[in-house]
Parts: structure tokens; sequence; C-alpha cells
């Protein structure tokens, strides 16, 4: 809005006002040099009515703030302390925790290094193509992750021996080693960032829950994509040598991988052992990575021209959304084991518990991923078709980026939802995070004591923090992609 | 056209598959509904029951006798247990006192310890046990999907849970009762005293069911006043929004440990809630060795055998204890032999029991002590309570 009074008939077009209007609020400076005390009385005591909002919105937020800060310094916070191991990872055997704590080093140096090489690479490419690369400074990353960093160290203060400390310490230590050295690798070992990503997540996970079963499948899985990615760089030619060392290579070593690890056997413990916010975190991540290319692929479906994958695809997600995830997981717990013929032996039931939240999570993203097909105009495909681009090189190249894009604040929406709906799980006897809060204060010592404030505000601000972080990171990634900008 | 008619026929198929997942939803709500939460009051709803009663008649009357038999057919589940090496017990994981993970992360309580006796008895190992944390719809389930091999988790011995069911309860391990907890200052010492008060009561459980029963045969007028669960229940007594709390009286003499207000609790008991161990029908060896190694326990407090003092007892002359240890006993001929019962159980289970887990009396101190629960029925016949247990030869 603008100071300037309008009069009729000046013979000025709208239009050009709202441009003027426009203009000038992107000549304004950002931080204008008025002095706090003009600032106050400018913005709240600029009128009468305002001046009284201001005053009894002040005591109030005074008032509220002083019982806050009164109550969390007289309140026994001894139930946390107590129960700070079940709260974070549940019931995992106590003198094997160090298994977490180098899964968690072994995923930070990963993650951290592959996320450094990946930035630089990033920046090579931008100033290859002659782009504007904004790199990212330590300071960035802390206020990208505040939110965790803070819970992380909410609870680390709870911690009762050294220990804690100088674990969060480290591992913080590692991801800025790690990043580091991953931005500082030589190019061609940084091209390979991502398999060294996936590598060191499969390590991680061998070192928390040993090779038992999928574990060893997976390794195998991603031995053979990273000796195929490998493999393609390195024989390129077309000769005979060169192809049969493209196919089998991968092959023989996935393969490998697998039956190594599988006759190794390390022993681990598996997700039945987890629990707390570990399980929570690890429920979410699951339901996220495998439900997103589920839900994609559902929604692909719903738009087939085939009537029996397309019926397929509509009836498994409305019946899916159609339904609560409780009354699913309840399904998965009663029901799906009666199913089971004698001989196969019943899955656990939060394995169960994992498909079915896998299965509810993907047919909500199909649904978002079918609004964001819709949204890119059917021009964008016929002249893909036109420039003659095969049916899946179009979806994969053309439509998806496109479609993906648009519904990111959705998508993420509907990830932070799924991090709260794990709770659920508690409902089929699973302890994770939110369950600790009634089982410590159902313990003898917190029995009638009236602790739920406490246990609640804390699993509380630890949803807070992770849902928080990715809807930071989602509007982070809006304004990358310049989403709402074209 | 043609194409319209395909589309709402897919339509119907969808509507049909909806329906069936509707069913489905209905059907485990049913289950959720059906059994309660003993520790908050036990019991069926009467309601689930007939439903479960009613299902085979509406279709043929064999098949589920035949899905049971198959079930039960997997039968020996002793060599079974013997050959995975663990007892794999059905728990609670946040009942104070008979089942809760610790701060340590391990399960504890009264219930745990039995299920520990079981593995003590049958592997000679208290701690060869897997604990399944189960929510109350699940745990006839589990115990029916064979999933778990004895299920220990507060629960109520009912006719409806023996039959319908297909549970096989044994050996009461606590006899509890709906009871009445008031303030100390309240003047309410008897049921007739609560006439015109606010009764707070755990919804959804025969908790209330017998509640309206029993005041309501005196003619007493009470207003009732509901919540899920005793933690949400606390507060409101606490601010005097009832003058009564009505629950299991092991629950309200846990909880009123930790009220800061003086509580009493009337001497009336208005329902009977045994709570023992439980395993499948149709496996009666398997029944037999859970059965006796929980009488083992109080047949140990009786002969007053308990962890600490088991090694005094390997001198004794008293051909019982001997026989129950497991210790050479004279056969009168003058041979030593070593008495066999023929459960299937180590002929030193008792033995084992009481070394790695205690009596009775040291299992019921260890867990119930601390909420300032009190023998009550629980004590030995001896001492004018309701254990009383079989003899051992």
């Amino acid at each position: 809005m603008t100071d300037t009074p309008k009069t009729a008939g000046e013979g000025v077009y709208l239009g050009t006002d709202i441009t003027l209007a426009l203009a000038a609020r992107d000549e304004a400076p950002l931080h204008s040099d008025t002095t706090p005390g003009k600032w106050v009385k400018d913005n709240l005591f600029n009128s009468v009515m305002n001046s009284i909002i201001t005053v009894v919105l002040g005591v109030a937020v005074i008032f509220l703030l002083t019982r806050a800060a009164q109550w969390v310094i007289s309140e026994e916070w001894r139930i946390i302390q107590v129960n700070l191991r079940n709260f974070m990872v549940g019931q995992f055997p106590r003198d094997e925790l160090w298994r977490l704590w180098w899964s968690a080093y072994v995923l930070i140096v990963g993650i951290g290094g592959g996320v450094g090489a990946l930035a630089h690479n990033a920046e090579d490419d931008a100033r290859e193509k002659g782009l504007e690369y904004k790199r990212s400074s330590w300071l960035d990353l802390l206020r990208r992750f505040w939110p965790v960093l803070a819970f992380v160290a909410l609870m680390t203060s709870f911690a009762r021996t050294w220990l804690p400390y100088v674990g969060v310490l480290v591992a913080l230590a590692l991801v800025v080693a790690a990043r580091t050295a991953g931005w500082a690798m030589p190019a061609p070992v940084r091209a390979r960032a991502v398999q060294f990503m996936a590598v060191a997540i499969v390590v991680s996970t061998v070192i928390l829950a040993g090779t038992s079963g999928l574990v060893a499948i997976v390794a195998g899985l991603v031995a053979y994509f990273a000796v195929a990615s490998e493999t393609s760089r390195r024989f390129e030619g077309s000769d005979a040598r060169s192809t049969l060392l493209r196919q089998l290579a991968p092959i023989v070593v996935g393969v490998a991988v697998w039956f190594v690890l599988d006759a190794v056997a390390v022993d681990g413990f598996g997700w039945e052992d987890w629990g707390g916010l570990h399980l929570t975190l690890f429920a979410t991540v699951v339901g996220i990575s495998t439900g997103m290319p589920l839900g994609i692929l559902l929604a692909v479906g719903r738009r087939s021209e085939l009537p029996v994958i397309k019926g397929f695809c509509v009836l498994f997600i409305e019946f899916v959304r159609g339904v609560p995830l409780i009354s699913l997981l309840l399904f998965s717990s009663f029901i799906l084991p009666l199913l089971f013929p004698l001989s196969v032996a019943v899955p656990e039931t939060l394995t169960r518990a994992m498909i079915v939240i896998t299965l509810f999570s993907a047919a909500y993203i199909a649904e978002i991923v079918r609004g964001g097909l819709q949204a890119v105009p059917q021009g964008q495909t016929e002249a893909a078709q036109a420039s003659g681009m095969s049916a899946a090189k179009i979806q994969r190249l053309i439509v998806m980026p496109q479609a993906l894009r648009a519904v990111i604040p959705a998508m993420v929406g509907q990830f932070i939802s799924l991090l709260k709906d794990t709770s659920l799980i508690a409902t089929i006897g699973v302890a994770e995070f939110f369950q600790y809060s009634a089982i410590s204060n159902a313990q003898p010592e917190f029995l009638g004591k009236e602790k739920q404030i406490v246990t609640y505000s804390i699993v509380a601000i630890g949803y807070w923090a992770f849902a928080y972080t990715m809807s930071k990171e989602s509007r982070r990634l809006e304004a990358q992609l310049g989403v709402g900008e074209r | 056209m043609k194409r319209i008619r395909s589309a709402s026929a897919w339509k119907r198929t969808a509507g049909a598959v909806m329906a069936l997942g509707l069913i489905a939803g209905a059907c485990s709500s049913d289950d959720g509904g059906d059994g309660g939460d003993a520790g908050g009051g036990g019991g069926d709803s009467v309601v689930s029951d007939d439903t479960t009663a009613d299902a085979p008649d509406e279709t043929t009357a064999d098949a589920p006798d035949d899905t049971v038999e198959v079930v039960q057919s997997s039968g020996g589940r002793l060599a079974s247990v013997q050959s995975a090496d663990v007892v794999n017990c059905g728990g609670n994981d946040g009942l104070a006192g008979f089942g809760i993970i610790d701060a340590d992360g391990n399960f504890s309580g009264f219930d745990i310890d039995f299920c520990k006796v079981i593995a003590a008895a049958v592997l000679g190992d208290a701690e060869k046990v897997n604990i399944t944390p189960l929510v109350a719809a699940q745990r006839f389930e589990a115990l029916k999907g064979g999933e778990i091999d004895v299920l220990i988790r507060n629960t109520t011995w009912t006719a409806s849970r023996d039959g319908a069911e297909k549970a096989n309860f044994l050996q009461t391990t606590f006899f509890d009762g709906q009871g009445f907890m008031v303030r100390a200052d309240s003047g309410i010492n008897t049921l007739a005293d609560m006439a015109n008060t606010t009764v707070c009561v755990l919804t959804g459980t025969t908790t209330l069911l017998n509640l309206n029963a029993v005041l309501g045969d005196q003619g007493i007028p009470f207003t009732a006043l509901e919540f899920e669960d005793n933690a949400e229940l606390q507060p409101a007594f606490v601010a005097e929004q009832c003058e009564v709390w009505t629950s299991d009286a092991s629950q309200l003499a846990s909880f009123a440990e930790g009220l800061d207000v003086e509580t009493s609790i009337l001497p009336d008991i208005i329902s009977k809630e045994p709570l023992g161990p439980v395993v499948a029908d149709g496996d009666t060896e398997w029944a037999q060795v859970v059965n006796w190694a929980v009488m083992a326990t109080i047949q140990a407090e009786e002969f007053g055998i308990t962890s600490e003092n088991i090694d005094s007892f390997n001198d004794s002359g008293d051909s019982g204890i001997r026989r129950f240890l497991g210790l050479p006993i004279d056969d009168g001929d003058g041979n030593e032999i070593i008495a066999e019962v023929g459960l299937g159980l180590p002929t030193d289970f008792a033995s084992n029991i009481i070394r790695q887990v205690g009596n009775y009396g040291e299992i019921y101190e260890r867990n119930l002590a601390p909420l300032s629960l009190s023998r009550g029925p629980n004590a030995l016949w001896t001492d004018g309570g309701l254990m009383y247990v079989p003899p051992f030869r």
C-alpha cells in the first residue's frame, strides 16, 4: 500500500499504480536507518489503540514467559534424566550402545563428506555454465539446523555421565571434518560422492544391525549399482571386452558382496530391538524413502490409459486413503498374522507396521504427485513427443521434475505428518519416542507423581525440532528451485 | 457409452473393496474393544463376546474349529521352546509392578519374573526370555497365532476367555479385585456412604460395568466421571472433581503411594480379578510345564526355601523338600534315587527357579511391595490367603 492518496479521474491506469508501488518496495532499503526508539514509536505506539494492544500483549507475554521460566526452574526433571536412554534409543541393549554411536559416526562421515563433495560439484558446474552460485557457510548450516542441534543439546544436558557429551562433540567435529574433507577431495573422487554415501549408509547399518537377511541383500544391491556406475565410466567402448566388463562386473561384485556378508554373518541388533526417538526417525526415513518412489509410480499409474494398471492404482490409493492409519496398523497386527500359512514365519510386528506405514505414505504421496502432474501443461509433453523422446524419457526428464518441483510444500507437509503419525505404532505395542512418555510415568518411581507435563513437553520439543527443520529445509529448497517465482 | 459403463464397473468394484475394508476395520476395532485391560479393570465387554460367539453360527460351524485344530496341532510347544532355547512371553510394558520397561531399558515386574520362572524351569536359565510387549487387544491374537509361548500380562481369568478366546488359564499368581479409594478426610467408609457422590472410573472396561451393577443393585445413586486411563484420572481425583476413585485394588494402592493427599482404600472389593499365566488351548504338556513351574514358587515359599537359604536345604531330612528340590531320596529299598515326576521338566527345575528368580514371596516383595501392596488374598493358605498348590510328588 502506498501513502500517496489516489484520486479518481487522474487518468492513470490502476496497473501502473501497482507497478510503481512494487518498484518503490524494491528500491526501499532492507534495513532502514531508524533508531530503535523511533521504530518502537512508529510500529508499536503509533495510535492509542495500538498502544493499548501493545501494552496488554506485552504484559501477557511477560507473564507467560515468567511462569514458564518458573516452571522450568522449579520442576523436577529426574524422570527425563533417568529415562534419557529410553527416550533416545528405547530398549537397545545398554552394553551395545557403542553400535549406535559408531553407526551414527559412519553415517555422519558418509553423508557429511558426500554433501561437501556434492556442494563443490554444484559450484564447479555453476561456474562452468557461467551461473551464480552462493556458497553456504557454516553459519548457514547453523541457521538451517538449529532446531535439531538445540534439541540434541537439550537432551544431552539431561545426561548423568560424560559419555554422551563426548559422543555429541565427536559427532559435531565429524560433521565439520567430513564436510571439509568432502569439499577438498579432487574432482574424480567427488564424482563418486553418491556411491560413497550409499556405501557409508550400508556400513552404518551393518554396524548397527549386523548382516542378517535384508541387510546383506541391500549391501549387494548397493555394490551392484556402485560398480555399475564405475564400470560404465571406465569402459565406455563398444568392443566385446568392454561390454562384457560393463555388464558382468557389477553382477559378480554385487553377488559376491551379498554372499560374503551373508557368510561372515556379522551380528547386530535388528529393528525389533530398537525404540525411542531412534525408531521414530528410522520409521519416518523408511516411510519417506520407500513411500516416495512407490507414490510416484502410483501417481503415474493412475494417469495410465491401461485400465488394469489405472484401476489397481485408483483402488489402492482410494482404499488406503479412505482408512485411518491406525486401523491399517491394527489390521497388520491382528489380521495379517492369521493370513500367513503356518509354514511361513510371520514377520515381526514392527516389520508389518513399517510395510503399512510405507504403503500409507505412498498413497498420500501419489495424490500429491498427481496434483503436480496435472499442473504441468500438456504442451510440454507434446513438445517433447514432437522432438522424438520416448514416453519414459518424457516422464523422467520433462514432466516429473516440473511436477515434483510444484508440489514440494505439500510433499513436505506429508513427510511432517508421517513423522508424527509414526507415534501410532505405539498402539500395537511398539515402544517409540511418544510411548516412552507413558512408560516412564508408569514406572514405580514416578507413578502418580504427575510428571506427564515434563515428559510430554520433551516429546513435543523433539517432534517440533525435526518437523520444523523439515519445513525450513523445504522452504530453502523451494527458494533454490524458484518455486512460486515463475 | 461403452466406456462409461466400464468406468462404472470399476467404481462398483472399488466400492465393494472399500466396503470390505470397512468390515475389516470394524472387525479389528471389535478386537480392540474385546478384553479391555485387566490392569485397568480387566474383563470382556459383553457385546464383543457375543459377536465372536455368533460369528461361527452364521457361517459354517466347522470352520473355526478346524482353524483352531491346525494351530493347536503345531503342538509340542515344550520341544519347540527347548530347541529355540528361549521362552517367548507376551507382557505389559507400562504397568508399574507387573510389567514395565525400567530406566535401563529392561522389562521388570511381577509378571516378567514369572516369565523368568518358566525359563529357569524349562531351560535352566532365567535370562533366556524374550518379552513381546502387547497391548490389551493384541494378547489373545498373539497367543493364538503362536507368536508367544505364554501370556503373562495382568490378564483376568474369565469363562469367555477360557472358552471363546481359546485360551488356557493356569495357576493364578495375583488375586486382584475392584476397590474404591477416597480421601482420608472424606468421611466415606462404606459403599453406602457413597450415595450422591461422583465416582471417577475408567471407560470401556468391566470396572464401569461392575460399578453400575453393584451400586445400582444396592440402590446407591452416584455420578460416574469416565477417563481413558488411570494416569488421566489421577489429576481429576486430586483436583476433587470426584470423591471416589474406583479401579483394581492393586492399581489404587500403587497410585496412592505417589499422591500428595492422604487417601484410604475402602474394605469393599466388588469384583474378582484373578491374574495369571495363559497358554493357548490344546497343548496340555506345555500347559502343565508352565503351571508347575509357577506353582513351584508358591510351594517354595510354603517350605520356607528362598534364593538366599536354598543351599542349607541340601542336607534336609524332609523327603518332601528333597523330592521338590530334585535331591536324591531313599526309595524305600535303601537306594538313592532322584524323583522324576514325568512333566518333561528337569528334575532340579524347582531348585533352578528358586536360585535364579526366588520363591513367590520374594517375587512379590521385589515387585509389588514397593507399590505398598499388602499380601491380602495373595498370602499363603497357611497364613489365611488363597495361595494353595497341589503337592509336588
